[in-house]
């Protein structure tokens, strides 16, 4: 009897594991007959021959606002570039399951894979030279977290470069902050950052601020007070006591996703009538309370277009095509692309429209058309430093 | 004949190939005490737990005061007043007494999802005063009790108002002689209120004393039945078995000579012991020799037991093994002594796991060459047990919950035979095993002794300790009150006398 | 007569043929759904180098969890010993030293592990929660003073991370817990603990002295898993090592092993739950399953696996 209700069991749950990888497998299908009608239709309207690839995009996570975004980005522009786009999820802390989550799309038939999370570098650059199969970075500063490495995953023929999250120096950003911080008059400011081992750039963007806030308090009357920086841990936030500490403080300036690592805290301390000023943007919090929305607390946020992605891809393309740029330097290259730095609504205004906050396709920035015509591959005329100064145009 | 109140018509019950009921036809009648017996696995508990919901009839009907009759699980069959004792241990460890007691029910204690504790603490220790189980108060975590008390608190649940018929199932075994009166108030009440009470146990003369009419199975088949004025006669105890058994066994139950000599080595020596359940215990126990230990369920004896195994620690005074202090069970069992628990299902054996490894287990080391043991030399010492001690199983891979009460025990011996222990401890050797099997061990035992092994047998059941015992050591609060020699005169009410 | 033999199967050795069932029928349905790919050369290959570390550790693994207790320190001793290779390797020049020093801290671990729960009478998880603490602590710590998120070795490991190298290591494991399982003292025991401690104490078994021992063979089989995952990736960090413990304890679920330990406790159920665990993963990848609906399929199987061996009688759950 009870064998029988576990064969039955067993038996069920086969059925539902087939008939849900049979709906998949269906779907699959259709999407494949979608891309070969939209294939033609694209090759109609762009009158170029694409040749067809399989590039996998390993994500730092499988949740959030970005991932949203770039999943319909890569959606949008698939048909149009001819290019099978496959997201998989990576660790941010396990060298040995990315090498595995790697190898699985290798095996899956990618000819190229994006990453947006460097454990396990090497090791998959090493992989990937065996497999002829080439990879570059989006979102991903290896020069930081990686500088052990450093040389071997630049200098590596199968890695084709990378662009970070935002400019490569955005102290503009923490300029910004500092002016609208005085402009506003708050006069006790506390300071937030990761760990300096984490993010050393960030470092720089606390100081550059410091620096501004200090230039100010040679001349005025009333100083602002600067509090010590305080660490952000990237899983328990801000550390508990910081406001508590300082009863005074009107401003913070969180060098480190404040919506879900400080914001929180400040609402538990029922501090929410501090100004934050932030980097990252999580389009939940941060966009309800921004300035004359909500509680207000959130006076700025500053984040990197999704449509970056499009310098990855059009490397890949043309090193699987076989074209390269006429004016694509020989060492590998870190990029930057421009950030959203939104100080007032009108700028928030304008975020609202970008492919980051909607996550339509229709709101891109660069389209799929856009990546044809910078690709060496699909238009002869096309040079490296256009891509570059694209990225650049992203901002806001 | 009063009033029918559970008629079983034409019930079989198949197990795969194995028959386990064949056709049995019963009637349960108001105002009596319906003693089931017969060897293990002829079908009572089988007949018991159909009629209690714990598995369907394979066919045939029942009728349960007129109404047909199926219920789909114990609960269901309690709630409409049918309630069984189970042989096995029933009890949610982890929770209180009360909870226990109200298992199912918290319901009526409960508003708003909350339980009313102390409402339900006060119900409970109203029903534990009724039923003359005083100490035991509803607050109290269940696994401060132990193993027979939490079996009075599975019958404090079982029984109600509305019970109209209560099946006990070998609980009896598990219980104190203290314990043993409670239930058999409870079964007095039953019948005085015009209730129903089938009862089933080993123990004959619980059987003979309580029933008034008796049923005789084997094979799971009816083989007669015993009315009440039969009951009363002499001979009746040996036609009931004869039934049982299908076989005249004859007078041949206990050792047939009386000669209490042995051997003058001491093997096992207990110097003025002192624990928390003895007082000033010493003994000394000769090859050859079988010491019989009696007296009440708490007096002390089955903490001698454990004591001489290195199971508990003792206060004062020493056991010595040929000289040597024993410090751990691992120590006695290096110096010869073998330990069968009178928990068999927990201390003595392991359930869930085949006989072989149960029988080899104590034996591994010895059997093992440079670390290495050999599955054939394995498989050999368990087969010669299980053909020497008559287990009866299909092979020697068969798990041992699969087993009858009878065979788990042989597998509880065949350890320490197999090991080649020469002092056995035997606590409570044939508690929950039937006549048939009983026979068997009395046999081994006494072949035992005359291979020159000392067995020092810790019993609650006074025939088999004057039937079987060289000397009889009799045990009251804590201390020894007597010392009985073998011989054909001892009886019973000399025993108890010492024992009360 | 042959019916009563497929009967006898699935009654007596129910979880065994289901254990091989749950990985066949993966081999199967994402053999089927992958067009072949599944079996590749290439595809062969790697899931060997991916189950290679899940595989060592749940073979050591199978010997705590049949006595029904389990160990989650695992995750951070990984990771500290990788740390701990790279950096004596890097130092030194040895990975001979280092895989030793490796080696001497398992061995200790081990002996914690067992003895210390044992002499303060606790239940082993607590102790091996304990280890988890410290070794995470240490981890984070080493890692913060060396102020970066990942090192990388510098001596040349390719010899270790061929995956020839990979299955000799894999079958040198399987035998030595093969016999050690089946034909010492030691497998024995430790399924008399599972089974029922008592008893097993009370056939006069020294129940600590062989907790610890299984726990120190353990604690080899985690260094041996820490040298084979320091040479696959070449590089540890923070996180290395995070959720092993859970995937140790998944993979021996899917091989069919019952969490309360006792007499079904077999070593196949580690090499199949290792071998289970990543072609669940690689299929899913293979057939072109999306992350959403992958995480679904995975619980489903899991439930299925975890219906089908659960015990007869004791329950919905292995305890």
């Amino acid at each position: 009897m009870i064998n029988f209700k576990k064969l039955a069991a067993l038996g069920l749950a086969v059925v539902m594991g087939v008939s849900v990888l049979a709906g998949c497998g269906a779907d699959a299908d259709s999407s494949a007959k979608a891309d070969g009608d939209a294939k033609e239709a694209g090759t109609e309207k762009t009158s170029v021959e694409t040749k067809h690839h399989k590039i996998s995009v390993g994500l730092y996570t499988d949740h959030g606002r970005s991932v949203e975004a770039i999943n319909a980005y890569l959606d949008g522009i698939d048909d149009v570039i001819d290019v099978e786009f496959n997201t998989f999820v990576l660790s941010t802390y396990d060298e040995n399951a990315n090498l595995t989550a790697v190898q699985n799309e290798i095996s899956a038939g990618a000819e190229g894979i994006i990453m947006t999370a460097d454990m396990g570098t090497e090791a998959i650059l090493k992989e990937c030279e065996s497999a002829n199969v080439y990879v570059a970075g989006f979102l991903n500063d290896y020069n930081m977290s990686f500088y052990t490495a450093n040389e071997a995953v630049f200098g590596n023929e199968y890695f084709l470069g990378s662009v970070i999250d935002g400019p490569l120096d955005n102290k503009g950003y923490a300029e910004a902050v500092a002016a609208d911080v005085i402009e506003n008059g708050y006069k006790h400011v506390g300071v937030a950052t990761f760990p300096d081992w984490a993010y050393p750039l960030q470092q720089d963007l606390a100081n550059a601020f410091i620096a501004k806030i200090d230039e100010y308090n040679e001349t005025a009357e009333e100083k602002i007070e600067v509090y010590e920086i305080a660490e952000v841990d990237f899983g328990t936030g801000l550390p508990a006591t910081y406001f508590t500490d300082h009863s005074d403080m009107d401003c913070l300036f969180s060098v480190a996703a404040g919506a879900s690592l400080v914001y929180p805290q400040m609402v538990s301390d029922n501090r929410t009538n501090i100004a934050l000023y932030t980097t990252g943007f999580e389009a939940t919090e941060d966009i309800e309370n921004f300035r004359s929305s909500g509680n207000g607390t959130f006076k700025s946020i500053c984040c990197s277009a999704p449509e970056a992605i499009a310098y990855p891809v059009c490397l890949i393309i043309d090193k699987l095509n076989g074209t390269t740029y006429s004016d694509l330097p020989a060492e590998k290259e870190r990029v930057d692309c421009a950030a959203y730095q939104i100080i007032s609504d009108d700028e928030m205004e304008q975020m609202k429209k970008t492919l980051y906050y909607t996550a339509d396709y229709k709101d891109a920035a660069i389209t799929g058309e856009d990546i044809l015509s910078m690709c060496a591959s699909y238009n002869p005329d096309a040079t490296y430093e256009e891509l570059k100064a694209k990225l650049l145009d992203l901002g806001i | 004949m009063s009033e029918v109140v559970l008629e079983i018509m034409g019930m079989s019950k198949n197990f795969g190939p194995v028959v386990a009921l064949k056709d049995v036809a019963l009637k349960i009648c108001r105002g009596q005490v319906h003693g089931l017996v017969g060897e293990n696995g002829s079908g009572k508990s089988t007949i018991t737990s159909i009629a209690a919901g714990m598995q369907p009839a394979t066919s045939g009907e029942m009728l349960f005061m007129g109404k047909p009759w199926k219920p789909a699980s114990m609960i269901e069959a309690q709630h409409n007043g049918l309630s069984m004792i189970l042989q096995e241990a029933n009890t949610i460890p982890g929770c209180t007494v009360a909870e226990n007691l109200f298992a199912g029910k918290e319901n009526e204690y409960s508003r708003f999802g909350f339980v009313n504790n102390r409402k339900m603490n006060a119900d409970a220790d109203a029903l534990l005063d009724r039923f003359g189980i005083s100490y035991m108060r509803g607050k109290d975590p269940i696994d401060q009790y132990g193993f027979e008390d939490r079996k009075l608190i599975e019958i404090a649940r079982a029984v109600n108002e509305d019970t109209e018929i209560l099946i006990v199932d070998e609980t009896t075994t598990a219980l104190s002689m203290e314990g043993r009166d409670i239930l058999y108030k409870i079964v007095e009440d039953m019948v005085k209120r015009d209730k129903a009470v089938i009862f089933i146990s080993h123990d004959m003369d619980e059987i003979m004393e309580k029933c008034t009419i008796l049923t005789v199975l084997r094979d799971g088949e009816i083989r007669g039945t015993v009315t009440s004025e039969e009951i009363g006669q002499l001979n009746s105890i040996g036609m009931i078995r004869q039934l049982m058994v299908g076989r005249d066994i004859g007078n041949k139950f206990y050792r047939s000579d009386y000669d209490p000599s042995c051997s003058d080595e001491v093997v096992l020596e207990f110097t003025n012991v002192s624990g928390p359940n003895v007082k000033d215990f010493s003994l000394k126990l000769h090859k050859g020799e079988i010491v019989g230990i009696g007296g009440l369920s708490g007096c002390g004896m089955h903490d001698i037991g454990r004591m001489a195994f290195g199971m508990e620690e003792i206060d004062r005074g020493s056991i010595k093994c040929r000289g040597k202090e024993v410090e751990s069970a691992k120590d006695a069992v290096e110096k010869g002594i073998g330990y069968i628990s009178k928990n068999r299902d927990t201390e003595a054996v392991i359930l869930q796991g085949p006989i072989e490894n149960n029988i080899v287990l104590p034996s591994l080391k010895d059997i093992s060459k440079a670390g290495f043991v050999s599955p054939k030399k394995r498989k050999q010492l368990a087969d010669e047990q299980i053909k020497l001690l008559k287990i009866k199983c299909n092979k020697s891979r068969q798990w041992v919950n699969t087993l009858s009460g009878g065979n788990k025990q042989k597998v509880s011996f065949a350890k320490w035979i197999a090991k080649g222990s020469d002092i056995v401890i035997m606590d409570c050797p044939t508690r929950g095993v039937d006549i048939g099997v009983k026979q068997s061990m009395y046999s081994l035992i006494d072949q035992m002794k005359h291979e020159g092994k000392a067995i020092l047998m810790i019993s609650e059941e006074m025939s088999e300790l004057i039937g079987m015992s060289d000397r009889l050591i009799v045990m009251k609060d804590f201390k020894i009150s007597k010392e009985f020699i073998r011989s054909a005169e001892l009886s019973e009410a000399d025993v108890i006398e010492y024992m009360i | 007569m042959k019916k009563g033999l497929t009967k006898d199967l699935i009654l007596n050795h129910g979880s065994d043929v289901l254990g091989y069932g749950g990985v066949l029928l993966c081999v199967i349905l994402f053999g089927i759904l992958s067009q072949g790919r599944l079996f590749n050369a290439y595809n062969l290959r790697i899931l060997i180098q991916a189950a290679c570390v899940y595989a060592i550790l749940s073979m050591g693994a199978i010997f705590i969890y049949s006595m029904g207790y389990m160990d989650i320190s695992v995750g951070a001793q990984l990771g500290v010993y990788s740390i701990m290779l790279i950096l004596i390797s890097n130092k030194t020049g040895s990975l001979l030293l280092a895989f030793g020093a490796v080696l001497a801290i398992s061995l200790v671990c081990g002996l914690i592990n067992g003895y210390v729960a044992v002499m303060l009478g606790l239940p082993s998880i607590v102790t091996s929660i304990f280890l988890m603490s410290i070794f995470g602590g240490i981890q984070v710590i080493a890692m913060e003073k060396i102020g970066i998120n990942s090192i990388s070795i510098e001596a040349n490991m390719d010899l270790f991370a061929d995956v020839k190298f990979m299955i000799f290591v894999i079958a040198v494991i399987a035998i030595i817990s093969v016999y050690l399982f089946r034909f010492t003292q030691l497998g024995e025991y430790v399924k008399s603990i599972g089974a029922n401690e008592t008893a097993t104490e009370y056939a006069g078994i020294s129940t600590t002295k062989w907790k610890v021992i299984a726990y120190i063979f353990f604690g080899i089989c985690v260094a041996v898993a820490a040298f084979m995952l320091t040479a696959r990736s070449g590089a540890a960090g923070k996180g290395t090592g995070t959720g092993y413990a859970m995937d140790i304890m998944v993979a021996l679920l899917l091989g069919g092993m019952p969490l309360s330990g006792g007499m079904k406790a077999k070593i196949s159920s580690s090499l199949i739950g290792a071998f289970t665990y990543v072609i669940l993963s690689n299929g899913l990848t293979l057939a072109g399953v999306s992350v959403e609906v992958g995480y679904v399929i995975k619980a489903l199987v899991f439930l299925a696996v975890i219906l089908i061996t659960c015990r007869k009688k004791d329950g919905v759950l292995p305890r």
